[in-house]
């Protein structure tokens, strides 16, 4: 895995926002006299070789695999306490996952140096994003910069195709015609937006019908006791941008759960048990020194992780919020602010993220977000950082395969280090 | 692992046309015109920071609504809107514009409540991650 400068396209702002990705450039930190950075980062893109993608690719579907594995576990054993899994969302998860009810996607979140194995430092099993600019902007990037050469990314493809098999799984699905109604929620961000309307775009291109709106907005009919929309129309399939664990603790998430609604919920609510970061645990204790994992556990760092470091995460943070990295045997430590951690949290040991130099005197630390969609990998994008933890203020970084690459072929690739892309 | 077929998109296309356009329709959550963009305003329909429509407040009085539909003017460093329907926070919503009517009855429009999601995603911009 190799890191490159190179010079921004002139224009990359209005081509990246002609593709609809308008939020390419993170606002300034609040009080921290920072500038905006640029969120889409095309003054680098990171090259990997064939193997390098088959291993990410391997390592993608048996990560898949083994989730899936620790689901059942976490089910069996009625696990759910020692997650912070609410009770009330029991009935749901063990319904949803003993009907099979298909997942859409989820990214896991890889370190990945080009010599050891991939290894998970977490699952976005429900609500991920950067979907958008790894499918389509990232693409567009390539077949601009470097035509003719490829990339880690059938995800449009797949996720048509993906729709396109749970169609007649969906409420109203009528094999004569009229592809069944698929409401699409989200709250009211642009970057959620966006997910949002590229996977109603996957999703119509699929046969089915969309109809978005704020999650806000999403009603509760007390008479016909089902959930509508602001049309007062049933909701009978529901895509939500909006974490389980949000809406579990919310007054209609009962509404949501109740598996004897017919409703149906992309993601399924068995996901909770794999958004949930305990899940680490989980996976260490049933497949302890398997090569894509780290240990972890719930109960404080082990010994072990005390003497070579270990990332303290909560149960159910995003964004990297209140993540506090300690170095071994108390040499440093990182935190990151944030509102979790009432819930508990898990311990993990270091991942070898890698440090890539920037050119610049300073190290980018690139975490692999690696695609399942339905159950098979199919894609990635690379999101780095200057520091430790990959947060709200990470970049996104295209990415290329080396395959039958001609340097000489591109004057593109002159470095240019005064520019951030901004 | 390349592509097999180009990508093609339509609902993208609009969303990205109304970004450039700076439509006041941008985060109405749908772009096929049947969902109406709803912002909180003040009583001179300012628009003023969602969380004053969402906070609780006690007594349950809101000196403040929520605006659906219309345009957004900028004047003297505030933005406006006009055009719209505005409603007291926790009401109904307007039934969108050019919408289908008369499929359900006012009472049943009126046992419909709102806002039982979402709340926990207010002020923390992104549910995704």
């Amino acid at each position: 895995v190799r890191r490159h400068a190179i010079t921004p396209r002139p224009d990359w702002r209005a081509k990246v926002e002609a593709l609809g990705l308008v939020f390419h450039t993170t606002p300034a930190a609040d009080g921290a006299g920072a500038a905006p950075v640029p969120y889409w980062n095309e003054s680098a893109y990171y090259e990997l070789t064939v193997d390098d993608v088959d291993r990410i690719e391997r390592a993608t579907d048996e990560l898949h695999a083994r989730c899936l594995d620790a689901v059942q576990h976490v089910i069996d054993r009625k696990l759910y306490a020692r997650l912070g899994i609410p009770p009330h969302a029991v009935r749901a998860i063990e319904r949803s996952w003993e009907a099979e009810a298909p997942s859409l996607y989820g990214r896991f979140d890889l370190a990945y140096d080009g010599t050891a194995p991939p290894v998970m430092l977490e699952y976005n099993a429900d609500t991920p994003t950067s979907l958008y600019e790894a499918a389509v902007v990232q693409w567009a990037w390539l077949e601009e910069r470097f035509p003719g050469r490829d990339q880690f990314n059938s995800l449009h493809d797949r996720l048509i195709a993906t729709w396109a098999t749970l169609r007649p799984a969906f409420n109203g699905f009528n094999a004569s015609g009229g592809g069944p109604v698929v409401h699409f929620a989200h709250v009211e961000d642009t970057e959620d937006l966006v997910t949002v309307t590229y996977l109603r775009d996957t999703a119509s291109q699929a046969g089915l019908t969309t109809v978005g709106l704020h999650v806000g907005d999403i009603g509760f009919d007390h008479q016909r006791r089902e959930l509508v929309d602001l049309e007062d129309r049933a909701i009978r399939n529901l895509f939500k941008l909006y974490p389980w664990e949000w809406a579990a603790a919310e007054e209609f998430g009962p509404m949501l759960l109740d598996p004897d609604a017919p409703l149906h919920v992309i993601e399924p609510a068995w996901k909770m048990v794999l958004s949930n970061k305990g899940i680490l645990a989980v996976l260490w204790e049933l497949f302890e020194d398997h090569p894509n994992l780290v240990p972890a556990t719930l109960d404080g760092p082990t010994e072990e992780m005390a003497t070579w470091g270990y990332v303290r995460k909560p149960l159910l943070s995003r964004e990297g919020a209140n993540v506090t990295i300690v170095d071994g045997l108390g040499r440093g430590r990182v935190e990151t602010g944030g509102d979790y951690g009432a819930e508990g949290y898990v311990y993990q040991a270091q991942a070898p993220i890698p440090a890539c130099d920037a050119g610049d005197g300073t190290v980018r630390r690139p975490v692999i977000g690696s695609w399942i969609i339905g159950q098979e990998a199919g894609g990635m994008g690379i999101r780095e950082t200057a520091g430790h933890v990959t947060d709200n203020r990470s970049q996104f970084v295209p990415h290329v395969i080396d395959t039958w690459y001609d340097p000489q072929q591109y004057d593109v690739l002159a470095p240019d280090r005064s520019a951030d892309g901004a | 692992m390349k592509k097999s077929v180009c990508i093609t998109l339509t609902l993208m296309t609009g969303l990205a046309a109304a970004c450039a356009d700076d439509r006041p329709d941008e985060a109405s959550g749908d772009f096929g015109g049947d969902v109406a963009t709803r912002q909180c305003v003040d009583r001179e329909n300012r628009v003023v920071p969602d969380e004053e429509c969402t906070r609780p407040r006690s007594g349950g009085m809101y000196p403040f609504f929520f605006y659906y539909g219309g345009r957004a003017l900028a004047a003297g460093g505030a933005t406006y809107m006009t055009g719209g329907t505005r409603t007291d926070v926790g009401a109904p919503p307007p039934r969108a514009a050019g919408a289908a009517s008369g499929a359900r009855s006012a009472a049943g429009r009126g046992a419909v409540s709102r806002g039982g999601l979402g709340a926990r995603g207010m002020g923390r911009g992104v549910a995704g991650g």
